[in-house]
């Protein structure tokens, strides 16, 4: 014990003195993931919006509601409406400038009252998915509720076409209170079924475990776009810190400093776990700041940092200890450090520390969320969202830690039987 | 007490060191002497634990290695041939930790860090990185490493390499110290010089097997008075072997196209006359070399080849 507290010590003297390394290992992944979230569009800055064109050919009441309905609330962050012509619009569009255009025809809103078939048009721009499709979702809920609407207020709805196509001073004050008073009592009617409501909808989010797309149904309201990215950033800390840590074995060898603990009555294992105890704290400082960082800048839950915490030095070890094992297996430094680059970028490629999960193909996100760092992954952003259940995360624990064991054992046979190899 | 006792280490096909047998006593440094790859640094990986004897026995203070390896190895202080040291710690770090691997704690482990710099006269350079020193004085505290538990038995395998000659004499003084002390050390050397001037008892290694072993008394009179001649230029291999039959006193050690090696007496004073005879046997001699009697001479009369060939 006296000596596993000395290596612990000497080799925390060595990262002190060797200190740009650890700020190395931290701040690489933050630049990347930095760079990442700039790529996709920053977390402050603009969303992308659907730049709606329409062409208001009826010119009526009910065709500027329509018009009006995209500038309103929420609808007025997705959407950018442009009163124009058809001719007009169709150039817009044919230059691109423009998500889609909506052509609302003449006698639209006589045909709405009287229920009577009618055609909205929309072009949609070929040159982008996403946005037209927005517009196109957004305008048949439209459709539906007028269809509704109708259904519900239609006697009332068409008393109000005739009174508009017959009195040219507009309907009066006693027919506006008939209709009025007709309207609010079907509402009322229609209240005993939808307040409350008889029929409810539950969410439920699945477990992190079986989400391969790493939880993304189950964000809360509060967590930044820059949540999806910086778990991954974390991870890929960890695994630099654990390729990193894991070649320093190789230096005990070049050095001759192996061989002489060898020579000493002090066992091996002790000195090997001194060495993994003193990554641990680099880990530990390494992935604190990062957490702090995480919280600060980029929109980190703060919730459940200190178990996240313990999960980062808990993986970190993992990955360090398996890597060691790596490096052990080949015949020299320089063949160890190819090795696991060799497997440690391809990893956090597909273990969504480049690439978030959330922006991966659902079979690609599968098959990342199974690689060792993807997992890990997986489950802190379940410890981070607090949507993990202690006895999951218990078994997870316990699941990394009898790797760990498994891991340190291999490499401490390692080291002694290739004990004289320098 | 260092015994060895029909020591063999074998890696695969090879045989690095052959039924080896010796003791070194305390108060006494026990050479082992020979060339690069001859099997000293596998005979001290056997001694200190490093390696495994394929067969054979070796005892630290009667523990044996094998069975008895950690009560072995806590008698045992050792200074590998390369430089085992954290380069980017201090002397004082090195020390501490060196000190702590052989059971030194606290106070103890403090007050015997700054002796030992004291005594490799390092003290003014003790917290500076010892990536920053000289060679010399990287040797010197590889050996303070060694000693820091006080150990009863040394082995410093080529402790001297490549060490400049102000380092290498303090280095030697202070080898001389411990074994004033009582210390039991083994010293691997490939400089004959060295080992003649430092060692009570020799053992000669080559290709894996003693070939010579005794005090240095004994393996002069091995000897005896007569110098070993080393001649190269051009020669009949087999004219000048029947010529120099003839010549009285000479024997012939080895003979081929371009080197030719003599034992004799007195070499210098029957050049002329041996010349004479070689020229005779139509030798065209270019370069000659005389070497009194010492190990170097022993160690070409039993291997029939120079020490750093």
């Amino acid at each position: 014990m006296r000596f596993f507290t000395s290596a612990v010590i000497k080799d925390l003297h060595r990262h002190r003195r060797d200190f740009w390394k650890p700020v190395l290992w931290g701040a690489i992944p933050l630049v990347v993931g930095e760079l990442l979230i700039l790529a996709m569009g920053g977390s402050d800055g603009v969303k992308p919006r659907v730049e709606l064109l329409i062409s208001d050919e009826d010119d009526s009441p009910l065709s500027g509601f329509v018009k009006g309905a995209f500038s309103q609330g929420e609808m007025a962050e997705l959407f950018h409406v442009e009163a124009i012509s058809q001719d007009a619009g169709r150039e817009q569009l044919d230059q691109g400038e423009a998500s889609a255009l909506l052509i609302i025809p003449a006698g639209f809103q006589q045909a709405v009252l009287d229920d009577t078939p009618c055609q909205l048009t929309l072009i949609t721009n070929p040159a982008q998915q996403i946005l037209p499709g927005i517009a196109e979702e957004t305008i048949s809920v439209m459709v539906d509720g007028a269809f509704y609407g109708h259904r519900l207020f239609g006697d009332e709805l068409r008393e109000i076409a005739d009174v508009l196509a017959t009195e040219e001073d507009g309907p009066t004050a006693l027919q506006i209170v008939r209709v009025a008073t007709r309207i609010g009592a079907i509402v009322e009617q229609v209240n005993e079924h939808v307040d409350p409501l008889s029929i409810t909808v539950e969410t439920e989010v699945d477990v992190p475990q079986s989400d391969p797309q790493g939880n993304v149904s189950g964000i809360e309201a509060d967590v930044a776009d820059t949540f999806y990215v910086f778990p991954g950033i974390l991870l890929m800390a960890l695994v630099f810190m654990g390729e990193g840590l894991s070649g320093d074995i190789w230096v005990e060898r070049r050095q001759g400093t192996l061989k002489r603990v060898i020579a000493t009555p002090s066992t091996l294992h002790a000195f090997l776990a001194g060495k993994l105890a003193a990554g641990l704290i680099v880990i530990g400082c390494v992935s604190l700041v990062l957490l702090v960082i995480g919280t600060i800048y980029f929109g980190l839950p703060g919730k459940n940092l200190p178990l996240a915490w313990a999960w980062m030095i808990l993986s970190g070890a993992v990955l360090t200890a398996t890597m060691q094992v790596v490096q052990l297996w080949v015949s020299s430094q320089r063949a160890g450090s190819v090795v696991t680059n060799s497997l440690m970028f391809p990893l956090m490629m597909i273990g969504g520390s480049f690439f978030p999960f959330e922006s991966m193909p659902t079979w690609m996100a599968t098959v990342g969320s199974w690689t060792p760092n993807g997992w890990m992954l997986v489950q802190l952003k379940a410890i981070l969202l607090s949507q993990v259940e202690p006895v999951g995360l218990a078994l997870a624990a316990s699941f990394l830690l009898a790797i760990l064991l498994l891991m340190f054992w291999g490499g401490w046979r390692r080291t002694w039987s290739t004990r004289a190899r320098h | 007490m260092i015994e060895v006792e029909g020591l063999q280490k074998q890696f695969g096909d090879l045989v690095a060191v052959r039924d080896a047998s010796f003791v070194a006593h305390p108060g006494k440094i026990f050479g082992l002497l020979g060339p690069n790859g001859a099997g000293k640094s596998t005979t001290i990986g056997c001694i200190s634990g490093l390696l495994q004897p394929t067969a054979g026995h070796v005892r630290i203070l009667g523990h044996d290695v094998v069975t008895a390896g950690q009560a072995s190895r806590r008698q045992l202080g050792v200074m590998p041939q390369e430089l085992a040291l954290y380069e980017d710690l201090s002397a004082t770090e090195n020390l501490s930790f060196w000190g702590a691997a052989y059971g030194l704690r606290g106070s103890e482990l403090k007050s015997r860090a700054r002796e030992v710099l004291e005594f490799v006269a390092l003290q003014d350079r003790a917290v500076e990185p010892v990536k920053n020193f000289s060679g010399g004085m990287q040797r010197r505290l590889n050996y303070g490493c060694a000693i820091m538990h006080r150990p009863r038995v040394l082995l410093l395998d080529e402790p001297t390499a490549g060490v400049d000659p102000q380092s290498r004499m303090r280095l030697l003084e202070m080898v001389k110290e411990q074994v004033a002390s009582g210390a039991c050390v083994l010293y691997t050397t490939h400089y004959m010089e060295e080992a003649e001037t430092l060692c009570d008892e020799l053992a000669i290694i080559d290709q894996g097997t003693l070939i010579a072993q005794g005090d240095l008394a004994e393996l002069r009179s091995m000897v005896g008075q007569r110098d070993i001649l080393r001649l190269t230029g051009v020669f009949h291999a087999e004219r000048v072997r029947s010529t120099l039959a003839n010549f009285d006193g000479v024997e012939v050690l080895q003979a081929d196209e371009a080197t030719l090696r003599l034992e004799m007496r007195e070499a210098t004073r029957h050049l002329a006359k041996l010349f004479e005879a070689l020229q005779s046997a139509e030798a065209d001699i270019r370069e000659t070399t005389v070497t009194q009697p010492s190990l170097e001479s022993l160690f070409i009369k039993l291997t029939g080849k120079e020490m750093r060939e």
